[in-house]
């Protein structure tokens, strides 16, 4: 292997890179254009959900309940139907989220100590919304509670068991410092959509023959490829760890070293499927739309940043390891806010490495630096069938 | 007019048609998606990694253990110490620990020297949606907890009281609150976005780049001709990925059918419409693939984030929600959520059907100016 011609290709690639704008600012700018919203809308707190009321029990205690919910901007309560079957129509028509009713006799019951009666009604097809006022009226009830038995003479309720929360790394839970870092590693998987389509461009225009002719060998061509994609990934992944820092205010505990280890061994990784998934395909068109399929919708949910990995049956825990954000995710959260070390997190560090290797091999060992590169061709020239099903699958390929 | 474009859709078709790779993958690809997010979605976050300290030596510990122990939401062990505890915390080996107090029982023996006793719960905070539901299952057994006691307290006080009467919460549509059922109405309306702008917009920028888009031109065929041509196989083909992907999470993920049939079908077809004229729309202003495709991209995170995915449009700022009506899919996904989950008719649909068509001319209308300006 030729550095001096692994050189070269990289020169090219990055002139590629930096002349055609669109392929510039795919692998650098939009990765930030699609963090950036996205955090946005993580500091939107949910507020005004429309609640629907009825108050059959009309007393002064109904109407002071009602009050103490609307205090603040979490509800809304702005429809006023007749009755039950009247709310669960406006939930219906998604007029309301939640409805509560409050029973006849509420202010009798409440006054004697006996509890709250109510019911609550919840729009389950959009629960989002829902969930958080659900949360605000449990806490104002409680309070209520203890506020109307206190005036009623009694002692003031409390509950004998207080739990108390301490949250470690993120001390108000805010989603956004525990989504931030793993979508970071979602966005940089546009570069890998970038890099596949990239390497397809060559054969879709026909400059891959001109390539061919050249001297070089697969792996000076290949690695000469990937390299700038790695390292327009890296200027890519310092920007959004920028964005999320000061833009977003999560807090950066980890070293900066590891970081930078980490990540390429994470652009390595991401690379590497790209090119694997390249030479199954002869147009820009087909390797895009896979690649999106492959690296950016499954791992939105299979990736651990919004539904932890621990709670999915096995097969998809395992399947998730396959894409290289998952473990990216881990590391990035680590790095973030647990400032772990590389001993705490060998595991994702190491399936990463494995990953990456395994696939790039796989992927060098497939690649033919030969017109009409395809897999199948592959499978016609190497693997032994009789000679019927040679011919069936010829006529199918041409 | 219509045979001249009848005449390239039919070229469309062969093109896709030969196509070994795209075409079984634009098929069968957003469905394998639909499976794995719905098999992903269909578990609520339970069997949490959790360790409890339990300090105190009487039976009120105990108890609290053994309800923690049987609340779904945690995988209990136990730890000798709060260092230990914090230890498997900052390695992310646990999501919550729970610590009971020295004088639990001591706190919670006697009514009369009644005192408040507090449990702490330490999250790692790092994994905020685990820490999230961690938190909520806490409160739930402690509440419990609390309430036999307080239970037993007015019993040793000599008053009768059996039960209180809590606040039922009832949730319509969807009782067991599964994940699955909201987000793969969802998830269709995204892939059907994804399969119709993919088609219709990559389809003329590869002509674009390769050159032949300068042939069809110089055919009799008017420019808008030849677009619509080009888009419209995207319709057979979005339309079945839906019809496919509508039986799978119907019989697969037992996602409940509340409307009716033939709106569902019909609002569908408007939908698929409308984010086919948006591909042609981005078909229309790129030169390459790549910059269509950047396109695709950037327009599906916005559709995204202002759809109700996953975020609830309702709440936010006015001036977003009122900028979420011109995204087609916030329409596409509240009509399938309300036509499967609530089963919701044409009546309350109408605002959305509507604004949708508007959506689906107003954009043709630019396409058709961008293509003269261009042209010209």
């Amino acid at each position: 292997m030729s550095w001096h011609k692994t050189l070269a290709v990289m020169r090219k690639e990055f002139r590629h890179i930096v002349r055609d704008k669109m392929a510039f600012s795919l692998t650098l700018i939009s990765p930030l254009m699609i963090l950036v919203p996205f955090g946005y809308s993580f500091l939107v707190e949910v507020t005004d959900v429309s609640t629907a009321v009825v108050d059959l029990d009309r007393s002064a205690l109904s109407a002071s309940y009602l009050q103490a919910l609307d205090e603040g901007d979490t509800l809304t309560l702005n429809q006023h139907p007749a009755d039950r079957e009247a709310a669960e129509k406006l939930i219906k028509d998604g007029k309301a989220k939640i409805a509560l009713i409050i029973p006849p006799g509420f202010a009798d019951t409440v006054s004697a100590g006996a509890g709250l009666p109510l019911e609550v009604l919840i729009d389950g097809s959009e629960p989002h919304a829902a969930n958080v006022a659900a949360v605000h009226i449990n806490d104002r009830t409680k309070e209520f509670i203890s506020a109307a038995s206190a005036q009623a003479g009694g002692p003031p309720l409390v509950a004998p068991v207080e739990l108390v929360i301490e949250a470690l790394f993120n001390p108000d839970l805010k989603p956004i410092n525990g989504v931030m870092p793993g979508m970071i590693g979602m966005s940089l998987s546009l570069v890998g959509v970038a890099v596949c389509a990239a390497l397809t461009r060559e054969k879709e225009r026909g400059t891959f023959e001109g390539l061919v002719a050249t001297p070089i060998r697969r792996s000076e061509l290949l690695i000469g490829k990937l390299i700038p994609y790695v390292c327009t990934g890296m200027l890519t992944i310092l920007l959004c760890v920028a964005a999320s820092v000061y833009g977003f205010g999560v807090p950066f505990r980890g070293s900066l070293v590891l970081l930078f280890v980490l990540s390429s061994i994470f652009l390595f990784a991401l690379m590497a499927y790209a090119l694997l998934l390249s030479l199954f395909f002869q147009t820009q068109q087909a390797a895009m739309m896979v690649t999106i399929l492959v690296f950016m919708i499954p791992p939105f949910f299979l990736s651990g940043m919004f539904i932890p990995v621990i709670v999915m049956p096995w097969w998809i825990r395992i399947e998730s390891m396959m894409f290289p954000v998952t473990p990216f995710v881990v590391i990035m959260r680590g790095l973030f806010l647990q400032d772990l070390g590389l001993a705490q997190m060998w595991f994702p560090t190491l399936i990463l490495v494995a990953t990456g290797a395994g696939v790039m091999v796989l992927a060098i060992l497939l690649f033919r630096k030969r017109l009409q590169t395809g897999w199948l061709d592959w499978i016609l020239d190497n693997v032994p069938m009789p000679a019927a099903e040679r011919k069936l699958l010829e006529r199918w390929l041409r | 007019m219509i045979a001249r474009i009848l005449n390239l859709v039919h070229k469309e078709l062969l093109h896709f048609a030969r196509d070994r790779v795209l075409t079984p993958l634009l098929l069968f690809g957003p469905l394998s998606e639909l499976i794995l997010i719905g098999v992903a979605t269909s578990s609520n976050i339970e069997h949490l990694p959790t360790v409890v300290l339990n300090q105190d030596t009487g039976q009120q510990g105990a108890a609290l253990v053994q309800m923690i122990e049987a609340s779904p939401v945690f995988d209990l062990e136990q730890v000798d110490s709060e260092a230990q505890a914090r230890d498997k915390l900052a390695d992310a080996k646990i999501t919550a620990a729970f610590i009971i107090p020295e004088d639990f029982s001591q706190a919670l023996a006697n009514p009369l020297e009644a005192r408040q006793t507090q449990v702490k719960l330490l999250l790692d905070g790092a994994d905020t949606f685990a820490a999230e539901a961690a938190h909520f299952g806490a409160e739930e057994v402690v509440d419990a907890f609390a309430g036999l006691v307080s239970m037993r307290w007015l019993n040793e006080a000599g008053i009768e009281i059996t039960e209180f009467e809590e606040p039922t919460i009832r949730v319509l549509y969807n009782e067991k609150l599964k994940k699955s059922f909201y987000e793969m109405p969802a998830e269709m309306g995204i892939m059907l976005y994804f399969v119709a702008a993919c088609v219709a917009s990559l389809g003329i920028a590869r002509e674009r780049e390769r050159g032949t888009w300068e042939q069809l031109l110089v055919t009799p065929m008017r420019p808008i001709e030849i677009v619509i041509g080009k888009a419209l196989p995207a319709i057979p083909i979005a339309y079945t990925v839906f019809v496919l992907m509508l039986i799978v999470s119907l019989v697969g993920f037992g996602l409940p059918m509340r409307g009716s049939w033939p709106l569902l079908m019909a609002v569908v077809f408007i939908y698929i419409l409308v984010e086919l004229s948006v591909g042609v729309l981005i078909s229309s202003l790129s030169h390459t693939q790549m910059q269509a495709l950047l396109l695709v991209m950037v327009l599906m995170m916005i559709e995204f984030i202002f759809s109700g995915y996953i975020f609830a449009v309702d709440t936010m700022p006015k001036a977003l929600q009122f900028l979420s009506n011109f995204i087609p899919m916030k329409h596409g996904l509240n009509m399938e959520r309300s036509i499967l989950l609530r089963g919701v008719g044409l009546d309350a649909l109408w605002p959305d059907i509507l604004m949708l068509v508007a959506l689906g001319s107003g954009i043709l209308a630019v396409t058709t100016w961008v293509l003269r300006r261009r042209l010209d």
